[in-house]
């Protein structure tokens, strides 16, 4: 069984540039069970940088889970997810999409981009600590990640 | 004429006159010279033609006969430009009446024939309807542009106003979660406020995002049974209906061309106003409808009958605008956009809606009426 996981804490790459967006997680993840490391990056260019370990991100580590907002700026979340499914070492990693826009035309654009879940932030309090909650698991108890490489 | 000034005053309306003797230009020209008219004489079809790919005309005079490209050539070629396609013409001809030569004349497109000599108070009447039709036609098309840039804005409004309005109700949720009761008795209130006042603002974003989406997001009219339209929406609402002990009867409906997600919208509305608006009896309510012919068109219409508290007549009209509300928030609950966004669902089905009432108290019916869409009698049979 390859539950090691589950002794150190669960690595999470959150892309997203909205401030009050990331606040708003690491506040609901601050009541969490799951031991849960949450960094951010707030745009595409940092993102890839922080998976192919460049620059200031050379100590990152593989994340288990992406979760990846769709508006960017400048490098959009659809180019960070195509760049993220297109390569060898980084298609396996599992990404959640998390994002305001409910347009069916996004929603089949990412999943065919390889997107392996697609979510809408939820209204209110409660609901997004209930999505936040529910994401963690079925992606931290229910799921089996891939082996690391 | 002072009637439209208003709306017309800012342009004036394009006409031109094609004939190839100086003579008549001038006299046609002097004849309708009026301020709401930019008149352009041409001597030739092909300087006509030139002009028509650079402006549009309400009308065009046409003389039949000219040396080079004569009338009837001249106006088969202003019907094959899409610009000119549907622009009238009439033909003036000193041939007198001549009944082949007007029927290749109306089979090239013309509207209307003058023969000369012209009788000039005929001419400018002629003149005076294509004019006033163009000018219909264009401030027809202004408004449905407008009414589309309109409903356009109104959805990119809500949805972009939902994003700032998702983080102030998070964070002070947030903020009530965390600090409620540590600090004073006042900043409890003040928080509430601020997260009540959110909530509410954004289900009056939610429906204004609902009702722009009636016209901009409809889906095709299908063949929709209303008998099993009704089953749906009243298992969609059914734990509603449990809790108020409500009882529903249905009589047999027609089979429509609607869209069915709207229409069950517009019915999920009414029998949920129904119950909001209960008197003192568990609500009753009877939903059932009956062929119509209403200014000769066949249709189905509905009715949504029940023994809630009635409404006063006079403000029949008030309960289908957007935001509008005749209770108190306290007394009944909602944001007053049920009965806006049915009506405009119903309106998009060419269709109406009304209420009536025996008085206060005493229940009320919600009407719609539905327009078979087909000529095809077989739309309006059960």
């Amino acid at each position: 069984m390859n539950n090691d996981n589950r002794l150190k804490s669960i690595e999470i790459l959150y892309i997203e540039d909205d401030p009050g967006d990331i606040r708003l997680t690491q506040e609901v993840l601050k009541d969490t069970k799951i031991k849960i490391k949450l960094n951010v990056v707030t745009n595409g260019k940092d993102a890839l940088a922080y998976l192919n370990r460049e620059g200031e991100f050379a100590t990152a580590l593989r994340p288990d889970l992406i979760w990846l907002d769709l508006n960017l700026p400048a490098m959009d979340g659809r180019d960070v997810l195509q760049a993220i499914k297109q390569d060898e070492h980084l298609k396996t990693i599992p990404v959640v999409i998390l994002t305001t826009s409910a347009a069916n035309e996004d929603i089949a654009r990412t999943y065919a981009l390889g997107a392996n879940c697609y979510v809408t932030k939820p209204v209110g309090l409660e609901a997004f600590a209930k999505m936040v909650e529910q994401i963690e698991g079925f992606w931290f108890t229910v799921v089996k990640f891939p082996p690391k490489m | 004429m002072a009637t439209n000034t208003q709306i017309t005053e800012n342009y004036a309306v394009k006409i031109l006159i094609v004939d190839d003797k100086q003579a008549n230009l001038l006299a046609m020209g002097e004849l309708l010279k009026n301020p709401g008219y930019e008149i352009t004489k041409v001597d030739s079809g092909e300087s006509a033609l030139r002009c028509i790919l650079k402006n549009e005309f309400a009308v065009i005079l046409l003389d039949v006969q000219m040396p080079g490209l004569d009338g009837f050539e001249t106006a088969a070629l202003i019907r094959q430009r899409e610009k000119s396609r549907n622009t009238p013409i009439i033909f003036i001809t000193a041939a007198g009446k001549n009944h082949e030569l007007m029927e290749k004349g109306y089979a090239l497109g013309a509207v209307d024939y003058i023969f000369k000599p012209i009788e000039p108070s005929f001419l400018k009447t002629k003149v005076s309807v294509f004019v006033e039709l163009h000018r219909r036609a264009v401030e027809a098309k202004k408004l449905t542009q407008s009414n589309q840039e309109l409903e356009q804005f109104a959805y990119i409004a809500s949805h972009d106003l939902q994003e700032p309005l998702r983080k102030i109700r998070s964070f002070s949720e947030l903020l009530a979660k965390r600090y409620k009761g540590q600090l004073d008795s006042d900043a409890d209130d003040f928080i509430y406020y601020i997260t009540d006042g959110v909530t509410r603002m954004q289900r009056l974003i939610e429906g204004l995002l609902t009702f722009s989406r009636v016209t901009t997001q409809g889906n095709p009219l299908i063949e929709t049974n209303f008998n099993h339209l009704i089953k749906e929406t009243l298992a969609m609402i059914d734990i509603k209906i449990k809790e108020t002990g409500s009882k529903i009867t249905v009589g047999p409906l027609p089979v429509l061309k609607v869209d069915p997600g709207q229409m069950m919208q517009v019915f999920q509305n009414l029998i949920l106003n129904a119950i909001k608006f209960k008197g003192q009896d568990d609500p009753v309510i009877h939903i059932k409808a009956e062929k119509k012919s209403v200014q000769g068109q066949d249709g189905w219409q509905f009715a949504v009958i029940d023994n809630g508290i009635g409404i006063n007549l006079s403000q029949k009209d008030r309960i289908f605008k957007i935001f509008q509300r005749l209770h108190l928030r306290n007394e009944y609950p909602g944001e007053g956009m049920g009965l806006a966004i049915s009506k405009k669902i119903i309106e998009r089905h060419q269709g109406r809606i009304w209420i009536d009432s025996p008085g206060e108290g005493k229940g009320s019916t919600l009407l719609f009426f539905l327009p078979c869409q087909d000529a095809s009698q077989e739309q309006c049979q059960e």
